[in-house]
């Protein structure tokens, strides 16, 4: 692997590196243009079908009674979910001084403020009057009330608020001295935008010690406010009186499946970004490694999880829990169930256990593997429930429509367009905490 | 069964009602007069056929049927489910925007125009005796001349329940306060009650032990759906102890 | 008296240390230089203590929003009471998640207010010269007066090993 290899090589140094990263963001060659286009194309095409939902009635998505909540949900939860990526890997691995998080912590930051504010949006298209969403705000107004400050649902306002704002915070403030290195080589328009978002950095001691105190602290917050997060999206179902969504576990569970989805996320994401800007002396097998046993280590948490939830559902034998479960465990929903299995326990098994199966292409096999079985627990944990209600005479089906497909795929369009566009922008790796470690060409 | 504190209303001083329903499923023969009495009454639009196929079509009042032995020796139960009214109802605080909260009538009252069609009280109820507006509502001429000038008709994108005929309630109240006198038991009677062939449903005061509702709760054959939730429901369902 | 800036240019970090000291003894303030670079010094302690209080800052913000946020929820709850599934006006159960979502928004803007305060980006500038900084190593800025004091700084940094030692006047 190329990370003991470097011993022997000389270090490349600061400038080397610096300029090598800077120069990544130049120039754009054809293939990604056309791959700005082709998500750019599938992004509008999202967009006209929620415009085609809101102009013409929600009825056109396949959301239905008793399946009031469908697609939109599952994708919030889902992408609210992969957007901890960022903070596990950043701050976690920044608070316990794991050097090698240091070309891994700013994809992974992008990762979770594009992720957010992907899966923000996803209430707004669920409800049924989206400009009136603004109605969940507390301001004085004319209908001369206030919001109710016990619906969950204005929990997961204030939590998904003060979560993007923490890190977008956490994704400025040390992309601050990378901008100052960028306006210094810039000249022109360039330079004063790129002088402008680096606040006037001038690389004193200062300015060093603040930001240094500043990312420590921001860490440990960050953290505390990501489990919150996931765990009030949890609160969301746990809070209902359905069957099998009112769990005391649900908070920790669903925080479990967001960190490990979130990994998966990454390793994508720094997979594609590795082969598709060249990094790979940055980003070297020994961080996919390294993420993948983290991977592994979720998937065996995630499984401990899943498995208690089940076997105490069973287990206890209440009637409408039991019917929740068959449906969710036979026929074609039972399908998908055996599918998550597979994909988020048996395949980073093998893949990642096995160390010798263990090597780049199939961490990233494991990851899109995960990705789809994260995005069926979602599926599973939303679905079944609300088609069995307690009566049932009152249960149903769901099948979504052209519209949720359509939105869904423009959400990882979405993901994908913003990153293009970020890594245009941004040094993608941050340059001033660059690691010693990675060897002269 | 649901004890009430007596409530007054603090202008009046007179007792708030406390509106309750009994419907006595030994009586109900399951022939839906309620189900039509109901939709006509508070301009319940028809979704149509193959919408209904998909699950949208909207009865504020159902009857659920039970079905109990082997065919051919089979006995059908018929049970009429409609909002259930109560008291910690698990559709209330959900909800961001207090488009549905506990009235001092102990109504579970809908404001259809503070809803922004989140569907999370149409998701947590029990019952599921919510529905939603998928689309904004449409009525083939000339049914749309028989609309009830009494009930709003509510636009694309809310939710909205059985009322317990809240207009009904208010014409009995404001007829009583013309008529200077108490509102007496009977003088409201919500579509589905009026309508009922077999006089099943009963609808009153369950706050004035002398009401007919209160005496069919406390008749002994008087039980509540899911009572186990603890959702404490103001509609009871009668029925002969097997 | 003028101030006068002078700019030290040192091929790392150690050698900016001696330099530090040799001043110190000289009886120039730590107060009176900067050290810039391109990478953060990383030296423990750091050459140049700054004193911070953005812990306290954060842990005072966060109260603050914290504990006004949740005040404004039971106010508001109180100014329309709504009755919802049988729970009380006001409760510490209903109110708790908000009460730490709020509470750790004030620690976050806290945080960044004091960052952008103590690292001199927001507020009151010096007016100190900004050296232009090598690829490698560090330039070690002293606030100095003119004449002797200028000398003798001058001196102690060219002895302490600086590549380069040139003086700036303010920007």
């Amino acid at each position: 692997m190329s990370a003991h290899s470097s011993a022997q090589t000389p270090a490349r140094s600061f400038s080397q590196v610096r300029n090598e990263l800077l120069d990544r963001m130049e120039g754009f060659s054809p293939a990604y243009v056309a791959a700005v286009a082709a998500c750019a194309a599938v992004v509008a095409w999202a967009l006209f079908a929620w415009g085609y939902q809101i102009a013409f009635g929600i009825g056109h998505a396949g959301i239905r009674r008793p399946v009031y909540w469908g697609f939109y949900i599952v994708n919030f939860v889902f992408w609210i979910g992969i957007s901890h990526a960022g903070t596990l890997i950043s701050a976690i691995l920044r608070l316990t001084g794991a050097g090698w998080r240091k070309p891994v912590t700013r994809a992974a930051e992008a990762i979770t403020v594009f992720c957010l504010m992907i899966g923000a949006l996803f209430p707004l298209i669920h409800i049924g009057r989206t400009a009136y969403f603004y109605w969940m705000l507390p301001y004085p107004n004319d209908r001369l009330l206030w919001p109710n400050f016990r619906s969950p649902l204005v929990w997961d306002l204030t939590a998904i608020m003060t979560y993007l704002t923490g890190s977008v915070i956490y994704l400025y403030l040390p992309l601050v001295p990378d901008l100052a290195e960028i306006a210094d080589r810039s000249t022109g328009r360039k330079r004063r935008i790129y002088r402008a978002l680096s606040l006037g950095w001038t690389g004193s001691d200062r300015q060093w010690q603040a930001l240094e105190r500043a990312m420590k602290l921001m860490a440990a917050m960050i953290l505390a406010i990501a489990v919150s997060v996931h765990s009030v999206v949890a609160y969301d179902f746990a809070m209902s009186v359905a069957p099998t969504w009112h769990s005391t576990i649900f908070a920790p569970y669903f925080v479990v499946g967001a960190i490990f989805s979130g990994i998966a996320a990454l390793v994508l994401v720094m997979a594609a970004l590795r082969k598709a800007m060249r990094l790979q002396d940055y980003l070297r097998e020994s961080h996919f490694a390294n993420l993948s046993k983290l991977l592994l280590l979720m998937s065996l948490v995630w499984l401990y999880f899943t498995f208690s939830e089940h076997l105490t559902t069973w287990y206890g034998n209440f009637p409408r829990e039991i019917n929740v479960l068959n449906v969710r465990e036979h026929g074609f929903y039972g399908l998908l169930f055996w599918t998550m299995v597979v994909c988020n326990f048996v395949i980073p098994l093998v893949l990642i256990g096995i160390s010798r199966l263990r090597c780049i292409p199939t961490i990233v096999v494991s990851s899109v593997a995960v990705l789809v079985g994260m995005w069926l627990e979602r599926f599973l944990i939303v679905v079944p429930t609300l088609s069995t209600p307690p009566l049932p005479s009152a249960w149903g089906t769901y099948m979504p429509s052209w519209i949720e497909l359509s939105i869904t795929a423009g959400t990882f369009a979405a993901m994908a367009l913003l990153y293009l566009l970020f890594v245009k922008a941004f040094p993608i790796i941050a340059i001033w905490e660059y690691d010693e470690g990675i060897p002269a060409r | 069964m649901a004890e009430q504190a007596e409530q007054r209303d603090p202008r009046s001083e007179q007792r708030v009602p406390q509106w309750a329903m009994a419907i006595d499923l030994d009586r109900c023969t399951g022939c839906e007069a309620c189900v039509v009495a109901c939709a006509s009454e508070n301009n319940v639009p028809t979704a149509g056929e193959e919408e209904a196929a998909r699950g949208r079509a909207k009865h504020w009042i159902r009857v659920d049927r039970y079905y109990e032995g082997e065919f051919p020796d089979i006995r059908v139960k018929f049970r009429p489910v409609l909002c259930q009214q109560c008291d910690s109802a698990p559709c209330e605080p959900v909800c961001p925007v207090y488009a549905t909260y506990q009235n001092a009538e102990g109504l579970n009252v809908q404001v259809y125009n503070r809803c922004i069609g989140t569907r999370y009280c149409a998701a947590n109820c029990p019952y599921t005796v919510r529905f939603f507006n998928w689309f904004t509502p449409e009525w083939a001429e000339p049914l749309g001349l028989q609309l009830n000038p009494d009930v709003s008709v509510r636009p694309g994108g809310v939710a909205e329940k059985c009322t317990f005929c809240a207009q009904r309630i208010k014409r009995a109240k404001l007829d009583a306060a013309e008529e200077e006198r108490e509102l007496a038991d009977g003088d409201v009677q919500p579509a589905c009650v009026s309508s009922c062939p077999a006089e099943a449903m009963v609808f009153g005061d369950m706050g004035d032990g002398d009401s007919k509702v209160s005496k069919a709760i406390a008749s002994g054959r008087s039980g509540q759906l899911l009572a186990d939730l603890g959702t404490r429901p103001r509609v009871f369902y009668l029925e002969k102890a097997d | 008296m003028t101030k006068e800036y002078l700019h030290a240019e040192f091929g790392s970090a150690e050698a900016a240390a001696g330099a530090i000291e040799s001043l110190c003894g000289a009886g120039v303030s730590k107060s009176a230089m900067e050290l810039y670079s391109r990478r953060p010094v990383e030296t423990h302690p750091p050459l140049l203590p700054r004193p911070s209080r953005m812990s306290l800052g954060a842990v005072l913000s966060a109260v603050a929003v914290g504990s006004g946020a949740t005040g404004l929820v039971f106010w508001m709850q109180l100014d329309y009471p709504l009755a919802t599934g049988g729970m009380p006006i006001t409760s510490g159960w209903a109110t708790a998640v908000l009460t730490f979502e709020t509470t750790m928004a004030g620690a976050v803007l806290g945080t960044v207010l004091m960052m952008l305060w103590e690292s001199g980006l927001v507020g009151p500038k010096s007016g100190a010269p900004v050296p232009r900084l090598p690829d490698r190593g560090v330039v070690l800025q002293v606030v100095c007066g003119d004449g002797a004091e200028r000398d003798l700084v001058k001196g102690r940094l060219a002895d302490a090993g600086a590549a380069k030692v040139y003086s700036a006047k303010a920007g």
